[in-house]
This record gives structure tokens, sequence and C-alpha cells, in this order.
């Protein structure tokens, strides 16, 4: 494990410095995400003017579950960005020169493109979190460091397991993999609203299939101390970083899975 | 070293209906039809051996690289490098193996070599002082000291080709696998690409396996040729009996002084004829060559003449054509 770690950060160094050049246009990148941030802050606000609340949640409230959701995707978007390549790898068969090396071929893929851009995310995201809960009115302690941190590191693990799962599909067809791409975009979008206000097949599937909603829920039910409508057990709130760990667990044996059903292609 | 029975591999191929109405039904329907890339091949390679894996496009030779090397499961079939099994044992069985494929890099694009060489020393583990004796070891033997620090994309195919090689064989791995080394260099670079190897092969005992369009490359290298067709293994033996296997046969070249009609002895066949120079193809079994001289000199008046060897292209040429 720390030899792989070790020598993801040497491949990593690598390709940043081949990719230094673009960096003037990461600027109006970070630019335009700065924008939709706020797009789409406006959009809940809206949404709260008609509604006042949204299933007995506050404004503040579902602007934290954004600012939640931004963070992880951002993380797990910058951990996942090498896996965006894997379709162009598998249709030109440089895939190949990754399963002949002594290194998992993640370690190997994953540093391959780092996208720098996706900080400014991030960072509106955490802007969103923490003006979120201090208007709230939440006065951070060691229970509720704990609570966010997990949450997010949760939240964050499913993500990059989806991802996976979305490019170990491209070793059958291109297409299946933009098909499963859906759930992972529909689950973020999702996980920024308390699943409790969705039909309830919708509802279990991204608690209990996809756990998107699972790990973002139940530990903001404990933050805000909300009324959960779904009398689901109580130990759900505790056992999120679990459930994400095993989700991604399925996700690492998927990919394997796949690896052998690569084809290659013809020389 | 290398032992493989039995082995095959089935692609499942898409049939895909074309057109917008095709399309849409190829998302809910999909039919699949099964081709046999490699059929029941069975060989063994000793360690040092240098062997020579011949056949035309599409007869299975990149798909049993791709087996040997654990890039590809097997659907049937046993493979054993060293007492691994590499579809298996993928890692352990990279640590031991070298790979050079012809029309894919192994170094990173936007990189100069030798950085490519201390990215792939840590991935391998090499100890950083052996990788510094063998990086400066086919730095001399390869020269590559000119372009060492030149991004790889702007390097030519033959210094490319050099670099490859030393990528592969900077853990020092006990076999070789070269899928078309040589293809789209010129005379000058697939010459010293074929003493480097015979170098590894014969001094450092290196098995290599080697598959190539190139028979200039089998002949100077190996003693031993493998041909598959159709997915299966048609000839295993030396280059001299893959020769002798269809007779042995001749070409001798004839410039005439006169564009006149040629009537040939027994055991002759006319190649081909381009006015006043013919090609002629004689089985040594029949006639000998001093013979058939003695022969047409008698009849008709010659310029110059040349006996040939028949080229290694000809008898794969026949035994393709046998075969179907």
């Amino acid at each position: 494990m720390r030899e792989n770690i070790s020598i993801y950060f040497t491949l990593l160094k690598a390709y940043t410095l081949g990719q230094m050049s673009y960096r003037s246009s990461y600027l109006y990148e970070m630019l335009g995400m700065a924008i939709l941030t706020l797009v789409n802050i406006c959009g809940i606000y809206i949404i709260f003017e008609t509604f006042e609340s949204v299933g007995g949640w506050s404004f503040w409230e579902v602007v934290y579950l954004y600012g939640l959701t931004t963070i992880a995707m951002g993380i797990a978007q910058l951990l996942a960005s090498g896996l965006n390549h894997i379709p162009e790898f598998v249709r030109t068969g440089d895939f190949d020169r990754y399963l002949i090396r002594p290194i998992s071929p993640l370690v190997h893929i994953l540093p391959y493109s780092f996208a720098l851009h996706r900080v400014g995310r991030l960072i509106q995201g955490v802007i969103a979190l923490v003006v979120s809960l201090y208007m709230r009115g939440i006065d951070p302690g060691g229970f509720e460091l704990w609570i966010i941190c997990s949450t997010l590191f949760s939240l964050m693990i499913v993500y990059f397991a989806l991802f996976l799962i979305g490019a170990t599909f491209t070793f059958w067809t291109i297409q299946s993999a933009e098909l499963f791409n859906a759930f992972t975009y529909g689950g973020m979008e999702m996980s920024k609203y308390p699943v409790s206000i969705y039909q309830p097949w919708l509802r279990n599937i991204f608690l209990f299939i996809i756990p998107v909603g699972f790990v973002s829920y139940y530990p903001t039910v404990i933050l805000f101390n909300k009324h959960e409508p779904l009398n689901s057990p109580e130990f759900f709130q505790y056992i999120t970083p679990l459930v994400a760990l095993c989700f991604l667990a399925a996700a690492l044996k998927f990919w394997k899975f796949g690896i052998k059903h690569y084809q290659s292609t013809g020389s | 070293m290398i032992k493989v029975s039995g082995l095959e591999k089935e692609f499942k191929i898409m049939t895909h209906k074309s057109g917008m109405v095709g399309a849409t039904k190829n998302l809910f329907s999909r039919k699949h039809t099964t081709v046999k890339a490699v059929a029941d091949v069975n060989f063994e390679i000793q360690r040092g051996e240098c062997v020579g894996y011949l056949g035309p496009n599409g007869a299975g030779k990149s798909t049993t690289i791709k087996m040997l090397t654990g890039i590809l499961v097997p659907t049937r079939g046993s493979i054993s490098v060293n007492g691994i099994t590499p579809f298996e044992n993928r890692k352990e069985n990279a640590k031991q193996i070298g790979v050079v494929f012809g029309q894919r890099t192994q170094l990173w694009w936007d990189l100069p070599p030798i950085e490519s060489f201390d990215l792939l020393g840590k991935i391998y583990k090499v100890p950083s002082s052996k990788l510094k004796k063998n990086i400066d070891n086919f730095i001399d033997i390869l020269d590559l000291e000119k372009f060492l620090h030149t991004p790889v994309r702007k390097l030519s195919l033959g210094q490319k080709m050099r670099c490859e090689l030393a990528a592969a064989l900077l853990h020092d791995p006990e076999i070789l696998y070269l899928d078309e080394p040589t293809i789209g260099l010129d005379v000058m670079a697939k010459d010293s690409i074929r003493q480097f190897l015979k170098k590894i092969n014969e001094e450092d005992k290196v098995t290599i396996l080697l598959t190539t369009h190139d028979l200039d490359d089998v002949e100077s290298l190996c003693k031993r040729v493998m041909v598959i067709d159709n997915g299966k293994l048609i000839h295993d033996d030396s280059i001299a009996s893959l020769k002798g296997r269809f007779g042995n046969y001749k070409n001798l070249e004839l410039d005439l002084e006169n564009d006149e009609e040629v009537h040939l002895p027994v055991g002759c066949e006319l190649v081909r004829r381009d006015g006043k120079k013919i090609m002629v193809e004689f089985n040594t079994d029949i006639i000998k060559a001093p013979e058939l001289i003695t022969n047409l000199a008698g009849k008709h008046s010659l310029i110059d003449l040349s006996v040939h060897e028949r080229p290694i292209e000809e008898v794969i040429k026949r035994i393709y054509q046998t075969e179907v």
C-alpha cells in the first residue's frame, strides 16, 4: 500500500508537470464554476421562496447538503480523473500496457490526469458548507466535526466507487458506461436534497442500491436533529463510513471482474 | 520455461445492424458471433531460445502473445511461464517479462526517455544502483545519449524503438516478448535492433519470442520458427525444415540476349517473365543447378544469371496456400 501511494505521487508529479502549460484556461474554468455554483444556490433559493421548506428542511440545511455534495464530488472527481481516459485506452488498446506492469492498473491510471481546475469547485463547496452551518446556528464541536468529516469521507468514497463502476462498464460497451453515469450524476443531484422527500422507489434506489442518499442523509439528520419520517433503524446513522467502504469494495471487485473481460484490439 | 497446452481464445463479436432502426435494435438485442482467434495451440520454449512466431494478419499471433503476457484471459487451455499462470498472477508474471509492442509505446509520450526509465525503475522496484547500471549500459549499447532528454513524441521511429527495448529490459526480465519490433523501420535501424537482440539472447541468455512480418528478422535471429494460420500452429521447427518442407527449391534468374520463347526442362517452373528477364523456380531433387544452366545455355544465349535460395516468404506463402 505504501509503495503504491509512493508510485501514485511519482506518476502524478510526472503527469502534472506536462500539463502546466494549460494554466491560463484553468482561470476561465474556475470562473465558470463559480458562476455555476451561484446559479445552483439561486435555484435552491427560488424553491424556498415558493415553498418555505422542503420536507421540513430549511434553506440553509439544504445548502449544507449542497455543500457536502459539491465537496465530496469535487474530491472524487479529482482522484478519479484518470478514469476518464479508460474508454479511450480500451478503444485504442492502450490499456494493454497497464496490464503488463507489476502494479495495479488503478495506481497507474488514476494519476494519469489530475484536473487541477476542479479545486475551484471544491472551494465553493467549502464556502457553501461553512456559511450554511453558520447561518443554521451550528457551533461545530468535536461531535459535529466528526459527523461532517465522516459524511464527507463516505460520500466521496461512494462517488469514487461510482466513477470506478462506470469506467469498468467500458470493458463491455462504451454505451453501457454512459448509461451508468446517469446514475452517478443523478445521484449527485439526489443527495443535494434530503432523500425523504422522494418517491419510495426512487428513494430506495439511492438509499440501498447506490448508497449516495444513505451516506448523506442519515448523518445529517443527527447533525440538525431532524425528525426522521422514514423510521429507519437508528444505527443507520452511525454506519455510513462502513457502508461506503463496502460499496467501494464491491466496485473494486467489479473492476477486477471487468479486466478479465478486456478484449484488447487487433494490432 | 514457457509451456502452452491446448490454448484457445474465442472472441464474441457483436453483429451490428446498420442505420437508425438497426442502431436502436442493437440496444435491445445483442447478437454475438463467436470467432476462434487461437485454436488448440501447444508449444514449449526452453530457456535461452529465440523463437520466431510468424503468420499472416489476423492469424492469432498477437492474441497468443497477449495471453502469454497476461493481458487476455484464455478461453481454454493452460499457460505456464516459469511456473506462473500469467492471467491469474499478472503482477508476478510482469516482473519476469519484458514486452515490446512495435505499434504501441510503453514510454510516456510527453516525457524524455530518461524520465520514463526512472519511472519504470520505480514501478518495477529496481534497486537504484542496479537501475543506474542498466540505464548506463543501454545508453551505451543502444546509443541513446543524443536523445535521452528529448520528449518521446519528438523521436524518430528508430530512436523510439531503441528506447522501447531499453525500457522493456530495465528490470532484467528473463523473457522478452516482441510484437513486430522492426515494423516501419529503415534497413539501418532494423539492423541495429537485430544486433542488439542477438547480443542479449546470446550473452545474457534472455529468452525471446518474436512476432514479425519481416522474415529477415527471423532468419538473422531465430533457429526455430512457429507458423500460425487461422489460429492453428501449422509449423514448429527449424527454419531449414520450414524451407525443406516443400521439396528443395531454388530460384534461377536469367537475362536473355533475345526476347524469345524459353523451353524449360522437367523440374522447372517459370515464376515470372519481364521481357528478357526471367525467373525460374527449380526442384533440386529433380534437376541440379549446373545441369539446368548447361541445358539453358545450350539453347539460348545468356547475358547474365544468378541462383538464389528460395526466399522464406515464398515458403510461407506456400504453406498458407496449401492450408487453405
